[in-house]
């Protein structure tokens, strides 16, 4: 009841005054909500069966039957790119999802706990923090698959994971700092006083008030997931050539571009950019949006 | 009348927050003495009102007997048990269920994030969770939110804190607080964060309730027109330490330490021609900080009648009437 | 003798909710060298009348009609440019978190040299010296000019902002709860400096607070609001001791008095939503006498005897 609310002023509130942010988040949302229904309807969507080679002949230029044209197999880019949503979309959620499941209950309990185990987590947290993101995740890909012939899907996971370790601190960070004020609040000490446990006190009492600045994360999480995992895929390490992937599309349609074929980079490249844009739109957005210095218009 | 709660020397020193700096130069650690020495005795049913100005140490002894807060050093016995240094997992099997604590602003007392029926169940669902069904814990909550006048309880049950004005929150604070059907409960400041019209409702409330279930308050305040209506004994803190206790009736009428009198007196009172034409004893400064404390009597530098030995003696509580004692070395 | 005189003036604040009307035709004066307190609960429209009258509102709020005579001028009408002149100099405002109007940044012997500069346009070291004799003269000893904000307390902080005042000797003062924060010790203190401030300079006060005893000790005259529109207007004397309107009445009975044993009265209901303010007169829904007519019809503010106004049919012939 309380989010419907939230969404209804939400929506109200954007409706009434069109400000930058919330054109923003606009767009933003339509092109997320636009990438959703692709990777869902991509069956229905894509032309051609994205791995079936010589559909065309290679090398095709954009045409009405091969809307972004063919690669040097023969295959339909269009139906690639297409296909290639899920597995950017896959990376984006799995990596969300994990970092979130770890990042929050560690930065709720390292604030709440506070004390030596409070600054053993955030010691390991900064210095995870402090390496660069791509070297890390490149890391934890190669030793999560050292061998390289593992299955599809588990090669998603590992990229989504080494991705999610990579955001785990960002969202310890913040959550960690909210939880530091929000245990500050009167609340809490009124659920201690009603014998309420620790445990309890965190989950009903603190998380509640502690996560709504996760919520930005999670969008920069999942643009940051999509172009890290393009990034992984482009060095080699994460999918296998065949698989609709932009990133192992752009690294092998690069070196097609001196040749004069740019579609087969292109696309995939602009696939990214759109996808990346959309969440880092709605992510900033929602950083407005949930700064409680503006909700103070309110009577 | 058996006593409830016994409090013998009670202390709090809050540790200053020293700068890095501070530490290399090897300073040495400061304290706030929030809570210096505090005795009292509060008996079954009674009402101890605590009244002081801010910073002299009635919130922090409070928080200190509900144990919120760990004592430096002293005694708290509440109920024959003393549960000075006791651990919060043994508090949780049976004192927070005997004891509650009712905060100044019910906009924070509440967690935004849950409905008031959810708020005023939690407690049940702590203690009795299983041993109460589902249904006889929304019947518990639902009968003390119309025992504290939040009716119909079933509109109340499904709000959220926000949708509820000030006065109804803090009826939903002490509907929680009483759910459990404690002996003793805290007031920290229950009316003042109200709006005045608000205030006589709550205060008229928390009396009744404490007919009708018995209960024995402490109730901190800093208006003294408040401590003269609820309370029945009063104390006065300057300090961290307590430095007039007596019949709430008599020490207001007749205050007898000078700081209770200057405390007394600069109380406006909402009578224009009484307010003009009292006379008033007037103090020009402003309390010390509580990291220095001065020596002897702690009032010593504001006291118009200060002596040689006030400087460096510090006054016990003398005996000055039935039922009433001052720390001042006037009456020895 | 008329210092301010505000006409049937309308506050509105947009909100994602809907329009407040926070202040709703209002109409009073305050002479020379008089005090007037404002008493009201939240949401009666106290705080943005002091606002209102130095265009101070917030973003969503505006004066919708009215007019604000000030000195023979009407600042509704004024430009903004004017305007920055008539604040500080010529009315001045104290808050209850003295805080939010000082710069942490900033030496309080500069905050008040600082306002003599912009306003008088003295030289440096002239505003300083005057600064140093104004501090001094609310109470804050020499050696403590040089502090920052956050080395005071906060009975200090209001004394730097009584200072200001003090200094620039504005006609008319605004003083929104400016003891509210403080014990009573330090209320008392500087409510003795407000009586000071006003007999020496002769500077009007409009003393907003929701403390009807502060009111009881500080006033010549009392504004009783609720729900953006005044119920009663008298002099202190009037409006304790010839109390007419049931809410002014309601007020009185409900708070604890020292020495009394008898029972506290208590308003029954809560303040009204601003969204959705009862039609006819604000206050009846909580009203012990509200009859048919008071349901339906907003009573006028009329004069019962002289200087004391009260809107309530009860008081209409």
């Amino acid at each position: 009841m309380e989010s419907l609310i939230f969404f209804k002023n939400f929506f109200k509130a954007f409706s009434k005054v069109r400000s930058l942010e919330e054109k923003m988040l606009r767009i933003g949302l339509v092109l997320a909500t636009a990438l959703i229904l692709i990777a869902v309807l991509a069956p229905y969507i894509a032309p051609y069966n994205p791995i079936e080679m010589y559909i065309g002949a290679p090398y095709t230029p954009p045409c009405p039957q091969h809307l972004f044209g063919t690669d040097s197999m023969g295959r339909d880019v269009f139906s690639r790119v297409i296909y290639g949503t899920r597995s950017a979309l896959m990376v984006a959620v799995i990596s969300a999802a994990f970092a979130f499941a770890i990042g929050i209950p560690l930065g709720l309990i390292s604030g709440y706990v506070g004390g030596v185990f409070d600054r053993v987590v955030t010691l390991i947290m900064d210095a995870l923090y402090a390496f660069p993101s791509l070297v890390m995740a490149l890391a934890i890909a190669v030793a999560l698959n050292p061998g390289g012939s593992a299955s599809v899907f588990s090669i998603i996971l590992n990229t989504a994971i080494a991705i999610s370790v990579v955001y785990i601190p960002s969202y310890f960070r913040v959550i960690r700092a909210t939880t530091l004020s929000v245990k500050e609040n009167l609340y809490v000490e009124a659920a201690k006083a009603i014998g309420a446990p620790p445990f309890k006190i965190v989950l009903k009492y603190i998380a509640p008030n502690a996560v709504n600045p996760a919520i930005p994360i999670i969008c920069m999480n999942f643009a940051d997931a999509i172009l890290t995992a393009a990034g992984l895929s482009f060095l080699g390490i994460g999918l296998p050539p065949f698989y609709p992937d932009w990133g192992v599309d752009v690294s092998k349609g690069w070196k097609d571009i001196p040749n004069g074929v740019w579609w087969t980079s292109f696309f995939p490249g602009l696939m990214i950019f759109l996808a990346t844009l959309a969440f880092m739109l709605i992510s900033d957005a929602l950083v407005e949006y949930l700064n409680p210095r503006k909700e103070r218009l309110r009577p | 009348m058996s006593v409830i709660l016994s409090v013998e020397n009670l202390k709090k020193y809050f540790p200053v927050e020293q700068t890095f700096l501070d530490r290399l130069l090897g300073r040495r650690k400061e304290y706030v003495k929030a809570v210096d020495g505090v005795s009292f005795e509060i008996k079954r049913g009674e009402t101890l009102a605590l009244v002081g100005e801010s910073g002299c140490g009635k919130t922090t002894t409070g928080r200190l007997v509900v144990r919120l807060l760990k004592p430096t050093g002293g005694k708290i016995v509440f109920d024959g048990i003393d549960i000075t240094f006791t651990k919060e997992s043994e508090l949780r099997k049976w004192f927070r269920r005997k004891a509650q604590i009712i905060f100044q602003d019910p906009y924070a007392s509440l967690n935004p994030k849950m409905k008031i029926g959810e708020a005023i169940e939690d407690p049940l669902l702590i203690h009795f969770g299983d041993k109460l069904s589902k249904k006889e814990r929304k019947e518990e909550v639902l009968k003390i939110m119309s025992k504290v006048g939040l009716v119909p309880p079933e509109y109340f049950y499904d709000r959220y804190p926000h949708e509820l004005s000030g006065g109804q929150r803090q009826r939903a604070v002490i509907a929680r607080a009483l759910v459990l059907r404690p002996e003793f409960i805290v007031a920290d400041e229950p009316t003042s964060s109200l709006d005045v019209s608000i205030r006589a409702q709550i205060l008229k409330l928390l009396q009744t309730l404490k007919e009708e279930f018995k209960l024995t308050f402490l109730f901190i305040t800093h208006d003294l027109a408040t401590a003269y209506y609820i309370a029945d004994r009063i104390a006065v803190m300057y300090l961290g330490r307590i430095v007039e206790v007596g019949d709430a009736k008599k020490v207001i009428l007749n205050p007898a330490h000078i700081y209770t009198r200057a405390l007394f007196s600069a109380v406006p009172l909402p009578d224009p021609k009484l307010n003009r034409s009292r006379s008033k004893i007037k103090i020009r400064s402003e309390p010390p900080n509580p990291i220095n404390i001065p020596s002897g009597c702690r009032f010593h530098p504001r006291c118009p009648y200060a002596e040689e030995r006030c400087r460096r003696q510090n006054p016990p509580l003398i005996k000055i009437d039935e039922k009433h004692f001052t720390a001042c070395w006037l009456y020895s | 003798m008329t210092l301010l005189e505000v006409k049937n003036l309308k506050v509105e604040f947009v909100t994602v909710s809907g329009s407040v009307k926070a202040i709703d035709g209002v109409s009073f004066t305050v002479n020379r060298g008089e005090v007037v307190g404002v008493v009201g609960e939240s949401g009666s429209g106290k705080t943005t009348l002091g606002l209102a009258i130095l265009k101070i509102l917030p973003l969503n709020g505006r004066i919708v009609s009215g007019e604000i005579i000030f000195d023979g001028r009407d600042l509704v009408k004024l430009s903004e440019e004017d305007m920055t002149k008539v604040r500080g100099k010529e009315i001045s405002m104290i808050f209850q978190d003295p805080m939010t109007s000082l710069n942490p940044t900033m030496r309080i012997v500069d905050h008040v040299a600082e306002a003599l500069i912009v306003h008088y346009r003295l030289s440096k070291e002239e505003a300083r010296s005057k600064a140093i004799e104004a501090l001094t003269a609310v109470g804050i000893p020499e050696n403590r000019v040089l502090d920052y904000p956050h080395q005071l307390s906060g009975g200090m902080r209001q004394r730097v902002m009584i200072a200001i005042s003090y200094a620039l000797k504005p006609k008319l003062l605004i003083a929104d709860e400016p003891t509210t924060a403080l014990d009573v010790i330090v209320q008392d203190q500087i409510l003795d400096l407000l009586k000071e401030l006003r007999n020496r300079q002769k500077t009007s006060i409009l003393f907003i607070t929701h403390d009807l005893s502060v009111v009881a000790d500080i006033a010549d005259r009392v504004i009783i609001m609720y729900a953006g529109k005044i119920m009663e207007i008298g002099s202190v004397e009037q409006i304790y001791y010839s109390t007419l309107h049931p809410y002014t009445q309601g007020l009185l009975k409900s708070i604890p008095k020292i020495g009394s044993n008898s029972d506290l009265y208590t308003i029954p209901g809560n303040p009204p939503d601003m969204l959705n303010p009862p039609p006819g007169c604000r206050f009846h829904p909580r009203c012990p006498f509200a009859e048919e007519k008071c349901r339906k019809e907003n009573p006028p503010l009329v004069e019962v005897s002289e200087g004391h106004y009260v809107a309530c049919w009860r008081c209409v012939k």
